[in-house]
């Protein structure tokens, strides 16, 4: 048997049988098959594989699994487990859209009145670790994906701060926001990467 | 199967896990539906069959009890695999405990596998089933994932724990040994 030349349209050709290519890419693949008789006997093996595949597993009983899955889900509710932490676009989007606007706005507002009252001009530690504790305020949504405002505690808080780290802090929340609105629209899902399942 | 991207189907896997965050069963019960076959093969080629639905009654119970730990940056399907393997290979070293038999893993795939003869279609297909058989579990684990999902080696390297150029090596030999078992392929 001779070699195929194209060697990108033979690695192609499982993602083009699992229908995992899009229009252009299956279109150029059929059009190779066209003039390609060692593909063509390739996606037929492949084809081949797959049905073989099929045909040794046992069918399961989908409505049985789901079932179990949803029990064994009610069940670990009763029990007291620490609320997981998920992050979802939705979430984010909410914070973005509402929550930091609002709270941006209102640190203009308050760093325009009271930064020639604020002490310590100096050089001050970077106030990462508030902007950290927002995020992460942020994420504990909560399972039911609904959003929890951020505990952006202000109050005495921000007199401390000196204009260094007011205008640290305000450019990390652009930056924040900047990020939430580069997030592809599709995505809502949990975000959180935990090591401790797999 | 069907599709398996989850982007292509009316609702897609995302959304159905945003759903059932927020306790629609009905969600659960979609990817359930969606998944549970093909998780059922991937089993099957880690040669598995035996206790095909347990084991992926047990990956899905896993799955929606850690669903705050899948990444978005993955399929869900994959995802599914991955919990897949660490049952089987967990059920195996407590296997292998029990019975204090350290060729377990390798008896599992031949047993498993032997079992299939005459199960499947005509002679070609036996022929396929026989080849297949022959192959190390790492070809046939690689093989199965990109043949059955059309994966690209880079995700099944992750899966497989190793690395993409791998991969394709084991790819390539299972293809190549197929074919020169396997008459007229
Ligand atoms: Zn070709």
């Amino acid at each position: 048997m001779h070699e195929c030349e194209d060697v990108r349209m033979q690695e192609a050709l499982p993602a083009f049988r699992a229908g995992r290519l899009d229009a252009a890419e299956a279109e150029a693949v059929r059009t190779h098959l066209a003039s390609c008789e060692v593909c063509t006997r390739e996606l037929e093996l492949l084809t081949t594989a797959q049905a073989v595949l099929d045909q040794a597993t046992p069918v399961v009983d989908a409505a049985r699994i789901a079932a179990a899955v949803i029990g064994a889900s009610a069940k670990a509710e009763r029990a007291p487990v620490a609320a997981p932490r998920v992050i979802t676009l939705r979430t984010r989007r909410w914070w973005a859209s509402r929550q930091l606007l609002a709270a941006a706005a209102s640190i203009l507002v308050v760093v325009s009145l009271s930064i020639p009252a604020l002490r310590g001009t100096g050089h001050a530690p970077a106030v990462d670790g508030r902007l950290d504790s927002m995020v992460a305020a942020e994420m504990t949504g909560g399972q039911g994906g609904h959003a929890v405002a951020p505990s952006i505690d202000l109050a005495g808080g921000l007199a401390d701060l000196s204009s260094a780290q007011l205008e640290t802090f305000l450019k990390e929340l652009d930056q924040v926001e900047a990020t939430v609105r580069a997030e592809p629209a599709t995505i809502a899902l949990p975000l959180i990467d935990s090591p401790e399942l797999l | 199967m069907g599709d398996s991207s989850g982007t292509t189907s009316e609702t897609t896997d995302a959304a159905l896990i945003s759903r059932w965050v927020s306790g629609d069963q009905r969600a659960a019960t979609a990817l359930v539906e969606r998944h549970a076959q093909s998780v059922a093969q991937f089993v099957v080629s880690l040669g598995e069959r035996e206790r095909t639905e347990e084991l992926v009654q047990d990956t899905f119970v896993r799955a929606f009890q850690a669903i705050e730990t899948f990444r978005s940056d993955s399929l869900f399907r994959t995802w599914l695999f991955t919990i897949a393997k660490r049952l089987v290979l967990d059920h195996r070293r407590s296997e292998r405990r029990r019975r204090d038999d350290v060729e377990v893993q390798e008896d599992h795939l031949v047993v498993s596998f032997d079992a299939l003869d005459g199960m499947v279609g005509d002679e070609r297909m036996q022929q396929v089933w026989r080849a297949m058989q022959g192959l190390s579990p790492m070809q046939r684990e690689v093989f199965t994932l990109r043949v059955t999902e059309g994966l690209p080696y880079n995700e099944i390297a992750q899966m497989v724990g190793s690395s993409a150029g791998a991969c394709r090596v084991h790819y390539h030999n299972a293809l190549k040994t197929i074919k020169e078992r396997v008459t007229d392929a």
